[in-house]
């Protein structure tokens, strides 16, 4: 197989399952939808600060966390738990299409997401939270954003690898959004218990935020490499687990 | 053909997108300001705080440094240059009630839309220029001043600790003249220090209650306001009873009765809390690091940073930080005047930023942000009869606050400032964040003395000397030699005797890198200061000096019989504070005793 045809086989895989998950409106509109309507809500309208821009600028990194790690977590997560049993996985693992592929697709269709859902948070931030920043922050974090969905595909894998198709939905529900909350993605993080302060140094999405706030100046003023470390060792820690978990439905049959 | 279409299309409408988003509008430096060359102007489509309440005008007209007329629509059929404030609030500029002005402070302040400074205690020698600058209308960078001058205090009461030549009291016949001469020096009232003897915490001598009254009669006599330092509830009552005009701080040692309420209601005291201080001396949780605030930070400079992010050592004296928040409260809801004061530039404070602070930290004691806005402009000119400024009106001074959005709901919108106007010219902000202070020139080893010809030479900057509490007129004292080093080459010898006296007594060595005294330089990207140290055992410090810190910050390291490399963090302890070193000092105490410390190599790296 030349290289013109390995590519053609992952854009293929790529755009079928980018075409799949439209077709799953459950996923599409919460995916699209929750991020802009929770940011236009906590980040604009309740707005504590009024129309200072404050707050809807340091929120709209921490949401945009929020946004993108979502459709990675139940893309991942979600979709491979259910194809897993449903035995698709077995499938798609004896045809010739490399394994690559697949998760290949699945990465880009959760960025393409991430992608739309980062426009969109834009779009609303800068319209309607006068929410000003120059042209290099603005596409430094997106860049950022869209980087950091590859840690939370690695988590959305080791969940899908080991859940249960049909309680899939439900064990990463129980994991973002509190996961979400507790890495102050809604409130930001200083406002939160000195104790949940420290727990939030533990938890993945609070360092992509951080990341994320550094564009803007407002991160709480760790070193750049902690966060990226702690992302790069907690993706090893996803792939090791989500490879167990795999071989571990080959050993059942599924 | 076709597939390259869709990607380039894609492209093309993410790079519009990200062009499209909205960038910080480019500030004011390159547009003329109305105002710039003291011509007249107006301000239109504002919301108006005059002081007292938001104003259905939305206009004003601003000629020779004054407040011409306040009303709507004022720009029909004249042709004046225009500021347009739409979405953002005027507001008279800001009165900080309770500072000390040294340095830098009137320049900080006036960054920060603080256009009035009422000192309570300073070096009274500059007052004199300060009274004939504040009756001026012309251009200026710094805040106007009025001042207490020194203060009135026990012999080796609080006020004394600072080395200046400070007025005692030692019987009530002497207030009459105490009081003379402060005026004499420029004080535009009086501030007195009292402690009462019931009082639980007693750190430093006081003046007696019937000096107290004595003073606070004598100040009256000479038609000047009497205002006193308290830090507990007993004094603050002492104070109120003897006719005080005002108390220059709340107290947190006990919640405050209704009888001291309804007397500070009755005799229609007021009191300054200064939140701002007590935050940073008391405060165990919730403290807020100014330094990390976006709106602020751009504007501190690093002896600002230093000062904000330092903390008191000095234990709790007894005061609690909620019960302060909640007799501020009290006091706020029984309708005593609150004036808004900082207390800068003590530790944990800056001039200018920690005014916001104050402001804020009375709205979360319950004050709605309009009383909070008032304690800071109209109260506080009402109060110590400055009647050109603190309020938007025709006559005043045109000292004007312009701020994004609406400070009469968010407090915090004080902070996001677009224009400051002083004397009706506009003030350019400046930037800080970069040390504007030069580097000395230091040889790539770093070295700063190894002692191989005296003990005194050093490779930049000035020689070593002896630095001892002699200065602050304690007795401590210190001799420096050369001594052989464990290598066979030589290293410095210090003798020190600590000795009662001054309260925090010290003694050793001190190295100033400038090429004068004090005169700062930029140490930033160094890490650490190296150095090889014996003595007699025990702990020194390392004493590091900020251009315009009100104290030096300390690093403890213990010493053993034989020579030890020490690599002392000298970047963490100096924070931002490292683009701005005065001097580096090795000293011991505050134990008492003789000591021996040799040190060797001094270094930075």
């Amino acid at each position: 197989m030349n290289a013109s045809q390995t590519l053609k086989l992952y854009t293929t895989e790529s755009r079928y399952e980018w075409l799949k998950t439209l077709r799953m409106p459950g996923f599409v509109l919460p995916s699209l939808l929750f991020p802009v309507v929770f940011y236009s809500f906590f980040g604009i309208i309740f707005n504590p600060s009024g129309s200072s821009s404050g707050a809807a600028t340091y929120l709209l990194a921490t949401y945009g966390v929020f946004g993108v790690i979502g459709p990675a977590l139940f893309g991942f997560g979600v979709g491979l738990a259910i194809e897993r049993e449903q035995g698709w996985l077995a499938l798609k693992r004896i045809s010739p299409a490399p394994a690559m592929a697949y998760f290949t697709a699945k990465t880009s269709t959760a960025m393409i997401f991430a992608a739309l859902i980062i426009i969109e948070l834009f779009a609303v931030a800068a319209l309607f939270g006068k929410v000003a920043m120059a042209t290099s922050d603005w596409l430094f974090l997106a860049a950022i954003l869209l980087v950091g969905t590859i840690p939370f595909c690695a988590m959305g894998l080791a969940l899908g690898s080991w859940s249960r198709g049909k309680s899939a939905p439900a064990l990463v529900n129980l994991i973002y959004l509190p996961l979400a909350f507790l890495s102050g993605l809604w409130i930001p993080i200083q406002m939160m218990p000195a104790v949940i302060q420290e727990l939030a140094l533990a938890l993945p999405p609070y360092h992509l935020a951080q990341l994320a706030l550094k564009v803007l100046g407002k991160d709480q003023g760790y070193d750049v490499l902690l966060h990226i470390g702690y992302l790069a060792v907690f993706t090893a820690i996803c792939l090791w687990v989500a490879q167990r978990g795999l071989k571990r439905a080959d050993g059942q049959g599924a | 053909m076709k597939t390259l279409v869709i990607p380039v299309v894609v492209i093309a409408a993410l790079a519009l997108f990200f062009f499209a988003l909205p960038s910080p509008e480019a500030g004011h430096e390159g547009a003329a300001m109305p105002g710039q060359d003291g011509e007249a102007y107006l301000i239109i489509n504002a919301r108006i705080f005059d002081g007292e309440k938001i104003l259905s005008a939305d206009s004003v007209r601003v000629a020779d440094g004054m407040i011409e007329a306040v009303g709507s629509n004022l720009d029909t059929g004249v042709d004046l240059p225009v500021v347009d404030a739409e979405g953002a609030t005027l507001l008279p500029g800001l009165l900080d009630t309770h500072t000390h002005v040294f340095g830098e402070a009137r320049q900080q302040a006036l960054q920060f839309g603080v256009t009035t400074l009422l000192d309570m205690f300073t070096d009274h020698r500059q007052l004199a220029d300060a009274r004939r600058e504040r009756e001026s209308v012309s251009q200026t960078e710094q805040a106007d001043l009025f001042s207490a001058g020194t203060l009135i205090t026990a012999p080796g009461g609080h006020g004394t600790e600072y080395g200046m030549d400070i007025p005692v009291l030692t019987a009530p016949e002497q207030a009459a003249s105490l009081v003379e001469k402060l005026i004499a020096q420029g004080s535009d009232y009086i501030k007195i220090v009292y402690n009462a003897r019931q009082a639980a915490y007693q750190a430093m001598p006081s003046i007696t209650r019937d000096e107290l009254q004595a003073v606070v009669s004598a100040a009256h006599r000479q038609g000047k306001l009497a205002v006193v330092h308290i830090s507990n509830q007993i004094s603050a009552r002492h104070a109120v009873e003897a006719g005080a005009d005002g108390l220059v701080h709340g107290f947190g040692d006990t919640r405050i009765t209704p009888e001291l309420l309804a007397l500070l209601r009755h005799t229609d005291t007021f009191v300054i809390p200064t939140g701002a201080v007590m935050e940073g001396f008391f405060r165990r949780q919730g403290r807020v690091d100014l330094t990390r605030d976006p709106h602020l930070e751009p504007w501190l400079d690093s002896s600002q940073k230093t000062n904000l992010q330092q903390t008191l050592g000095a234990g709790d004296r007894g005061i609690d930080f909620q019960v302060f928040r909640d007799n501020t409260a009290a006091l706020g809801e029984a309708g005593v005047d609150l004036l808004a004061g900082s207390d800068a530039p003590n530790p944990g404070t800056a001039h200018g930023a920690s005014l916001h602070r104050e402001l804020e930290l009375l709205v979360e004691a319950g004050l709605s942000p309009l009383q909070a806005l008032a304690s800071a402009t109209s109260v506080p000119a009402k109060r110590f009869g400055l009647t050109d400024r603190g309020m938007i009106k025709p006559g005043a001074r045109a000292d004007l606050l312009l701020v994004r959005g609406q400070p009469d709901t968010d407090i915090t919108a004080t902070r996001d400032i677009l224009q400051i106007w002083k004397n009706g010219y506009p003030v350019p902000r400046k930037s800080r964040a970069r040390s504007q202070y030069a580097r000395p020139d230091i040889a790539t080893d770093g070295l700063i003395a190894d002692f191989e010809q005296t003990a005194t030479k050093t490779r930049f900057g000035l020689p070593l000397e002896v630095t001892t509490d002699q200065m602050m007129g304690g007795a401590s004292v210190a001799t420096l030699k050369t001594i052989p080093s464990g290598t066979g080459n030589q290293a410095l010898g210090i003798d020190t005797e600590i000795l009662d006296g001054f309260p925090y007594p010290w003694a050793g060595v001190i190295f100033y890198p400038g090429s004068a005294p004090m005169s700062p330089v930029n140490l930033d990207g160094y890490e650490t200061l190296q150095v090889s140290a014996k003595g007699t055992p025990g702990e020194y410090r390392l004493l590091v000096f900020i251009e315009g810190a009100m104290q030096p910050l300390q690093h403890r390291f213990t010493v053993t019989e034989h020579w030890q490399e020490y690599r002392l963090p000298l970047a963490r302890i100096a924070g931002d504070g490292l683009g701005a070193i005065t001097a580096i000092a090795f000293c011991a105490g505050p134990n008492t005793g003789k000591r021996h410390l040799a040190l060797d190599n001094i270094a930075l790296q």
